[in-house]
């Protein structure tokens, strides 16, 4: 019977990686210092523990794999190996080679081909030291077939003769034991070994079969025979030897004093077990010393924690929203003449639904480290790649922000490091020329300011390549190619945004992929957030990253249109206006108007939601969206205001619907579609040129 | 009355797991502990009938937190488990008064049999 563990297969992969994220963190903080042993101790642990969930689990490739790199930290551990760099860059690999094992294992897809990565580490338990552990070979290498039941009765010398022989004198009688162990037992010996514990106190065992040494290193089957001298009837020896685990069968028989030639002799002590096994205990008693070296606890899995399904707590903030929906219903109900009473427990709800609200957001925030935590790791390997020097600072990855955002905000923070590493960063010779300290610092840092968090990624290299973008930009046609004016530093920043534009010509193995700049900004807008960009030549530059709080409530225009009311996120929405028909022009069938000097197109909401275009009086309300540069003005059929709307998305039912984000429930209990503002300009300037 | 268990392990995932196998079979699992010092902690406060213990723990290992526990109480009934290649330390841990041992990854069959066997 395997243990069902499906439904534990969630917080084994939560918990599975916070392993390997303090392992990458561990292992960086061994390079810095080799010879600290609580980290390596650490790392042990870490390994061990991440070996022991995966054979639970049955990822038996994952466990193997762990077990690899925990013989090495063991070698580590012990002393019998040192932290050189090119153990450290194999460890590096190990940790990521498991991190794609357990993707691949979590999405039951074909395992890659590991066999290079498991020879490397044979390599370096095999040469530099002794921690071969003989029960694991023998899981990797079938147990040899010797020794194999067919087991013959013990055969008995004079010693053995002479030794019953006394011991029924003081009446002791000899028992012959045969037992067979469950098929599939682990850690055979050491089952052996209870066996022995659990006869030693009622008797002496005078011999066993086959040899205790071959019990030991469990050259075996299933089957063993040992002789021993007791007092005890042999139905409680029986009784005994059955109560301890995986024990399938056990015939216990006297052996008939008769047949045996009874001598006088000095009684022998032929204890051959007695002599091997506790050897074997004092040498592992001294093994257990050196790993018993306290350990310290980062805490990570404190009590304080609790591990929730995500979907359970998206689950209760929707319930929320929903509850303070229903209480603005009911104080709008309630406003016109009630009395003192109800007024007093509305406040009271309205007070503890407010409450209640701001909690549950809270349960959505997580801190920024779970992002920040693997910089470290990255910038070592780019850094290492690119021969530089860089030290990484990060200040306040304990700030919070939404779940949804940090998982997110991830891929344009490496971009971002990654350009830094890449572009900003001199080599320490160019560093050195310059009079800068030969050690360059990216500093990464997260705090709050009002209902936002801004992420600042900043070095102290030598600034944006002005020059470089300008020549850059006119090579992809960006730029004419007579292109002469000067050009500054924000011309620069802008170009760098375009569509396009993306000065690595370096394929590393790490970056790989190349996104550009102008990825990055989409993607932080499209999490309503804003990004900065600040260079000083020479000196280093700072892209500041500023997000919402939270993506589960946001401010919003509401509009209607044919009847609907429709939401806009806030800061899509530049302005408003109200336009006389008279001021519309048509350029290549676009509608138009002149707004302070630039041309704004001009589309009908409800034509462009699919609905028949309405007919609008001669004066049009108009609001204008950008996104991503490009500005559109829309015209709608009337503006209701701002509030505050609890973002629902649209059920699987629906699926992605074109130009709709999600959905929210107003005060009167309807429904407003909220506008994805990033669609609603996309596909439009190219027909609008 | 079911037979109450504390069980011992530093990770949340085996936690689960054996309490899953544990409550299924008729055993009342009365606490958890993340490491050997609450075990012994809760092992005073609880006074379960058995204690399962994980050897490689932070604060205290499962082998020191087995003697301290038979400091305590000689009675306990204590069952060790271990990975593989651990093996020293189970015998340490067995000579240190376990009753017996379980080898991860557990068998639901080998976890009962194991609790049972050693409340008796």
């Amino acid at each position: 019977m395997k243990m069902d563990t499906s439904e534990f297969k969630d917080v084994f992969e939560a918990e599975a990686r916070d392993y390997l994220q303090a392992l990458n963190q561990d292992l960086l903080q061994l390079e810095n210092n080799p010879d600290d042993s609580s980290v390596l101790n650490e790392m042990f642990r870490a390994a061990h523990s991440l070996k022991g969930m995966s054979s639970t689990m049955g990822y038996q490739e994952l466990a193997d794999f762990t077990h690899q790199m925990e013989s090495v930290l063991d070698l580590l551990r012990v002393g019998e190996l040192t932290a050189t760099e090119e153990i450290n860059n194999i460890l590096f690999k190990t940790i990521d080679i498991l991190e794609l094992l357990l993707n691949k294992t979590l999405l039951n897809q074909e395992l890659p081909d590991i066999s290079h990565m498991v020879n490397q580490l044979n390599v370096i338990i095999k040469n530099k030291g002794k921690y071969i552990d003989q029960t694991d070979i023998e899981i990797s290498a079938p147990s040899s077939q010797s020794g194999q039941s067919n087991l013959a009765t013990i055969s008995l010398d004079e010693y053995d003769l002479e030794t019953i022989a006394q011991a029924r004198i003081e009446s002791f009688d000899a028992l012959e034991i045969y037992i067979r162990l469950r098929p599939k037992t682990l850690l055979k010996s050491v089952r052996v070994y209870t066996v022995f514990q659990a006869l030693e106190q009622v008797g002496t065992i005078i011999k066993c079969k086959p040899s205790a040494e071959e019990l030991e290193n469990e050259r075996f089957d299933r089957d063993f025979a040992l002789i021993l001298l007791t007092q005890e009837d042999k139905s409680i020896i029986e009784k005994l030897i059955n109560n301890i685990s995986e024990i399938e069968s056990v015939i216990v028989s006297e052996i008939n004093p008769e047949h045996k030639k009874e001598t006088e002799g000095r009684i022998v002590k032929p204890l051959e077990t007695r002599e091997n096994l506790p050897k074997s205990t004092t040498a592992a008693s001294s093994a257990v010393k050196q790993r018993t070296t306290p350990l310290q606890s980062k805490g990570v899995f404190a009590d304080k924690f609790t591990r929730v399904e995500t979907e359970r707590l998206d689950n209760l903030i929707n319930l929320v929203g929903e509850l303070v929906i229903s209480k603005t219903q009911v104080m709008e109900i309630n406003t016109n003449g009630s009395t003192e009473h109800v007024k007093n427990a509305l406040v009271q709800l309205d007070r503890i639904t407010t409450e209640l609200q701001y909690a549950a957001m809270k349960l959505r925030m997580v801190p920024i480290k779970q992002v920040f935590g693997r910089f470290p790791r990255l910038v070592r390997d780019l850094a290492q790649a690119h021969n530089k020097d860089i030290n990484l600072e990060i200040i306040g990855e304990e700030t919070e922000l939404d779940r949804s955002l940090v998982n997110k905000i991830g891929d344009p923070l490496v971009h971002l490091i990654r350009n830094s590493i890449d572009h900003g960063i001199e080599t320490k010779e160019q560093r050195k020329s310059l009079g800068k300290p030969p050690q360059a610092t990216i500093r990464i840092s997260a705090y709050h300011e009002g209902s936002h968090v801004l992420i600042k990624v900043a070095d102290d290299g030598q600034g944006l390549d002005v020059e470089s973008i300008k020549r850059t930009a006119i090579e992809r046609g960006l730029l004419p190619s007579n292109y002469n004016a000067i050009f500054t530093v924000n011309e620069a920043i802008n170009m760098i945004f375009e569509p396009g534009f993306s000065t690595n010509d370096y394929v590393t193995d790490i970056s790989g992929r190349g996104v550009g700049m102008d990825i990055v900004k989409n993607i932080v807008e499209s999490l309503s957030g804003h990004i900065e960009i600040e260079s000083k030549t020479g000196q280093g530059l700072c892209v500041t990253i500023k997000l919402p709080l939270t993506l589960a409530i946001i401010k919003a225009l509401l509009v209607k249109c044919q009847n609907q009311t429709y939401a806009i996120p806030i800061q899509a929405v530049k302005e408003s206006l109200l336009v006389n028909s008279n001021q519309i022009k048509t350029v290549s069938q676009q509608q138009v108007i002149v707004l302070r000097n630039e041309v704004l197109p001009l589309i009908d909401l409800a034509e462009f939601l699919g609905f028949a275009p309405s007919s609008h009086g001669d004066v049009l309300s108009v609001i204008v969206i950008e996104s991503q540069g490009v500005k559109i003005g829309f015209i709608i059929d009337d503006l209701i205001g701002q509030q505050e709307i609890v973002i629902k998305s649209l059920t699987d039912v629906l699926g992605d619907v074109y130009g709709i984000s999600g959905a929210t429930v107003l005060g009167d209990g309807q429904v407003a579609l909220i506008l994805d503002h990033s669609i609603l300009t996309k596909g439009r300037s190219e027909s609008i040129g | 009355m079911a037979k109450t268990v504390l069980i011992t392990d530093d990770t949340a995932f085996m936690r689960m797991t054996l309490r899953s196998v544990i409550q299924k079979n008729g055993f009342q699992v009365v606490g958890e502990a993340a490491d050997g010092v609450e075990a012994v902690k809760k092992y005073v406060e609880l006074k379960p009938d058995l204690v399962t213990m994980d050897i490689t723990m932070p604060k205290m290992d499962g082998i020191t937190a087995i003697r301290e526990i038979m400091k305590i109480d000689s009675d306990a009934k204590i069952i060790v488990c271990s990975a593989m290649g651990q093996k020293p330390m189970v015998i340490d841990a067995l000579n240190a008064g376990a009753k017996d041992f379980l080898v991860k990854p557990f068998d639901a069959q080998r976890v009962i049999e194991a609790l049972n066997k050693a409340i008796n």
